[in-house]
């Protein structure tokens, strides 16, 4: 009957936290089965890597949370009403918003109707629920990470909305959309991705790579507000970010996986729409 | 292999027999069990197994107790008494289910080959 | 194959910030640096990368293609109308509908599809595309 070490249960473990299963005892539960269905591959032959791949394998990506989600809804009553509201909100008032900005474009009248809508589902439904729905799936530092994304998030695309529209407003939610972003997420984000993450030497790359953002984005705000010094902190926050961060990230990065990440594409992809939208902002406001 | 459709009401009524049967036992020795009883046809998963054990401990109708086994935690379930009742009910009302069931299989089948 | 992917996207990037630094100053070479960075990026890393990803699993090939689809258009449109090319209304209308016509679609059905599926993360995307949909909004509009 193999048993498995220490360090063999506490890297079953460690997966188990990043996966955020915080309901009740359920991490125990979870454990321990895994645990068990992990010896038991073991005493079939397996050394403990084969065996603990062949269960994840079978189990599948995210299974824990999906079961962690079943879980809530079946102990708890206003988790489920909750989750439905957020998943209704969520899906009908972005499409209401995108509608609202194809209208704009294309100069047919109703935009701000749609926009009306789509905001006060956003704000009314979706937000609340969202919070109750994002606090019992994740506590702790992750939370915070979603809360202060959607923080930043929202106030910033309504400001944007509101610009388009000429409605009073725009520059506050503007400011408290970028502000949120760099004074909430941006530093939860690091703190997050700096305990999740498996190798220390990467703390210094990615703290240089927030910081750096942070400037840019400061800057961005600066130079809406037409503040004085804007132009020095895009440059100097881009110019950082894409030719110090990116390429000692992915210098050290590049060794994980045999083929292209998605995680790295979608960053590359990321930075060059920024830096292009950024430009086009910057050349549009001077 | 018994799908999962078919399974679904009656997982309830099955893990609560168990219990009554068996006293105290953990997530990983029901799902043995489970295995061992229908002859390998019923792989109870853990996405199937927890959010059941779960609710019934909400409900009120067992208790847990851990255990320090193997550098880990286990949990130990066993039904209260208000379980042990509602045990009894479930599993009369899976097996009146079963005895309707049967009959209707049998009389359609019957009535096909008559 | 992998290390030029790497490599090609940060020069890229590099590529890029230099030239909008030189375009926001008024240097020349602005227009070459940026037309070469984004042709690039747009024709060589982008494909490239995803077919790399794609050959892992060898799952999904329609959610690559629209992925590829949505970005081309959408970078093009931006080279437009930096570049102050004529026919840039045109791609823009199009490179803005693109997102919601032809990847939204496909990560649909990616997600209908996919065994554990998270709705939060379903969430997330879609207000990414809103946002990104917004922005390139509020640039179409200022920029006219």
């Amino acid at each position: 009957m193999a048993e498995l070490s220490l360090q063999q249960v506490d890297r079953i473990r460690k997966d188990l936290i990043r996966e955020s299963i915080n309901y009740s005892h359920l991490i125990h539960d979870l454990l321990d089965h895994i645990c068990c269905d992990v010896e038991f591959e073991m005493d079939r032959g397996n050394s403990f890597e084969e065996a603990y791949t062949n269960i994840k394998k079978w189990m599948g990506k995210d299974r824990c949370r999906k079961i962690q989600e079943e879980t809530l809804l079946l102990t708890s009553n206003t988790y489920r009403f909750m989750k439905t509201i957020m998943k209704f909100s969520g899906i009908i008032s972005p499409a209401l918003l995108g509608i609202a900005a194809l209208f704009k474009i294309q100069h047919w009248a109703g935009a701000g109707i749609f926009m009306s809508l789509g905001f006060f589902l956003l704000a009314i439904f979706f937000l609340p629920s969202a919070i109750y729905v994002l606090y019992k799936e994740n506590k702790g530092k992750r939370f915070f990470l979603y809360l202060f994304g959607l923080l930043s998030f929202l106030p910033l695309t309504a400001g944007v909305l509101f610009k388009v529209q000429h409605w009073p407003g725009a520059g506050l939610l503007i400011t408290i959309g970028i502000g949120a972003t760099v004074a909430l997420f941006l530093p939860t984000l690091l703190y997050v991705k700096i305990k999740d993450s498996q190798r220390k030497d990467l703390n210094p790359v990615l703290t240089i790579g927030v910081v750096s953002g942070m400037v840019h984005i400061l800057g961005l705000l600066f130079k809406i507000m037409h503040w004085p010094g804007a132009t020095l902190m895009i440059f100097l926050g881009s110019t950082v970010f894409v030719l110090v961060f990116l390429p000692w990230y992915s210098f050290k990065v590049y060794k994980e996986k045999e083929y292209v990440t998605f995680e790295f594409i979608f960053l590359l992809v990321g930075v060059i729409w920024f830096i292009l939208t950024s430009t086009l902002f910057n050349l549009n406001i001077s | 292999m018994i799908s999962r459709e078919l399974l679904k009401g009656t997982l309830k009524s099955i893990v609560m027999k168990l219990l009554a049967e068996h006293g105290r036992m953990y997530g990983y020795e029901i799902t043995q069990k489970v295995e061992i009883l229908s002859q390998g046809k019923i792989k109870l998963t853990y996405g199937a197994l927890y959010p059941i054990l779960h609710k019934l401990e909400k409900d009120g109708d067992v208790v847990t107790d851990s255990e320090n086994i193997n550098n880990r935690i286990r949990i130990y379930y066993k039904l209260t008494k208000k379980g042990m009742r509602t045990a009894e009910e479930k599993v009369n009302e899976l097996q009146t289910f079963l005895e309707t069931i049967g009959s209707i299989i049998q009389t359609k089948l019957a009535f096909r080959n008559g | 194959m992998k290390r030029l992917i790497y490599i090609s996207g940060l020069i890229c990037a590099m590529l890029l910030t230099i030239g909008t630094s030189f375009k926001i100053e008024h240097w020349p070479g602005a227009g070459i640096l940026l037309t070469i960075a984004i042709i690039f990026f747009a024709l060589f890393f982008v494909p490239a990368a995803l077919m790399n990803n794609y050959n892992q699993e060898k799952k999904n090939a329609y959610l690559y293609i629209s992925i590829f689809v949505t970005l081309l258009v959408s970078f093009s449109a931006a080279l437009f109308k930096i570049q102050h090319w004529p026919g840039a209304g045109i791609v823009v209308i199009v490179a803005l509908i693109t997102p919601f016509v032809i990847f939204l679609p496909a990560y649909v059905v990616y997600f209908n599809k996919s065994p554990n599926k998270d709705i939060t993360k379903f969430i997330a995307v879609m207000f990414l595309l809103v946002f990104v949909g917004v922005m390139d909004a509020l640039l179409s509009v200022a920029l006219r």
